[in-house]
């Protein structure tokens, strides 16, 4: 009786360890391994909502996904735009930088040019112009207008 | 009475053409610089600040600058290999500029400063000079690497249809050992139609 009892637990204790969801700590001031400082980002979505701003209306182009990384004691950002429709979109990007208390920590960046084919994915990628540039905000603007 | 209408007639096309030469007068505005350009498809100042953008970011990102130690780099000629006038120079200084800024790398005079940077060194060694807080001759730091590029195009031309096609190269050289330590390339493509 105690062994059935011992080995049920057992069974279930495994079958838990084995649900749990894998718990990441992250630094205080980042999400997904992003920089967000005093914002409260509990979703990807939400991530992406405090990170991309649309100059205007850009139809057809929606930012999929955003990835942050430490790659040799460096910030790499890679946003993934995709193209939902069937035609070739023009648009055009760049990236704002701020220190850690949200002062512009760089001149305007040039819009980029960028050509995105018909129900695909184009993948931005930057790394932070210098060490005080902390913080980012990726603009999109549409260039079909 | 005739004269009145003529008088009417008159005012009227005065009138007429004051709204047409209104609507052909130029308009000046102020533009945004960093705003993507396309009046033509010849090298234009998008092109010059998404080249230096690039070529910046990816040398930022090569171990050698994204160490601790500020490595010390000169800026040698771009050559301009396109059939069209590019000032190079313009290209070299804006990677100068956001190298320098990153604060990550140092630059030592490059050749085209350097008539000027001697004549100072003499000039501070004359006699008008306090010879305690002048620059001394034979103190200058040479550079560790030097950077140094070339850009080239491929124009195609069909019936309502011009095709450029840019590439800029840039390098990274160790002086001392000829090394080659980073490269990297950024292409445009340029349609008319």
């Amino acid at each position: 009786m105690k062994l059935n009892i011992l080995a049920t637990a057992l069974i279930a204790s495994i079958g838990l360890a084995g649900c749990a969801s894998q718990t990441k700590y992250e630094e205080p001031g980042y999400a997904y391994g992003c920089p967000v400082g005093a914002e409260k980002i509990t979703s990807k979505s939400s991530l992406i909502k405090a990170k991309v701003e649309m100059a205007g209306s850009v139809p057809n182009i929606d930012v999929v996904d955003l990835r942050c990384a430490q790659r040799a004691e460096q910030l790499r950002i890679d946003v993934d735009l995709k193209n939902t429709g069937n035609d070739v979109r023009r648009i055009a990007y760049k990236f704002r930088w701020m220190d850690k208390d949200g002062m512009r920590a760089w001149d305007d960046e040039t819009w980029k040019p960028v050509l995105v084919y018909g129900n695909t994915i184009y993948t931005l990628t930057t790394q932070p112009p210098s060490q005080e540039a902390t913080d980012f905000r990726v603009v999109v603007m549409d260039q079909d207008k | 009475m005739k004269q009145a209408l003529c008088i009417r007639f008159a005012g009227a096309a005065m009138l007429c053409a004051a709204v047409v030469l209104s609507g052909c007068a130029e308009k000046t505005r102020y533009g945004d610089a960093r705003g993507v350009e396309t009046v033509t498809n010849q090298f234009g100042s998008t092109d010059l600040q998404v080249i230096a953008e690039s070529m910046t970011r990816s040398m930022l990102n090569t171990p050698l600058v994204a160490g601790a130690e500020r490595p010390i780099m000169t800026v040698q000629e771009v050559k301009n290999k396109t059939s069209e006038y590019i000032d190079t120079r313009s290209i070299t200084d804006s990677i100068r500029v956001e190298l320098q800024k990153s604060g990550r790398v140092r630059f030592a005079v490059d050749a085209a400063a350097m008539d000027q940077q001697i004549e100072e060194l003499k000039r501070q060694q004359s006699d008008y000079y306090d010879a305690k807080k002048s620059a001394e001759i034979g103190k200058m730091v040479g550079a560790a690497y030097r950077i140094e590029g070339n850009i080239t195009s491929i124009v195609k031309e069909a019936k309502n249809v011009k095709d450029v096609y840019y590439k800029f190269s840039l390098q990274l050289w160790n002086v001392q050992s000829g090394l080659l330590e980073w490269a990297d390339e950024k292409e445009i493509r340029k349609t008319t139609s």
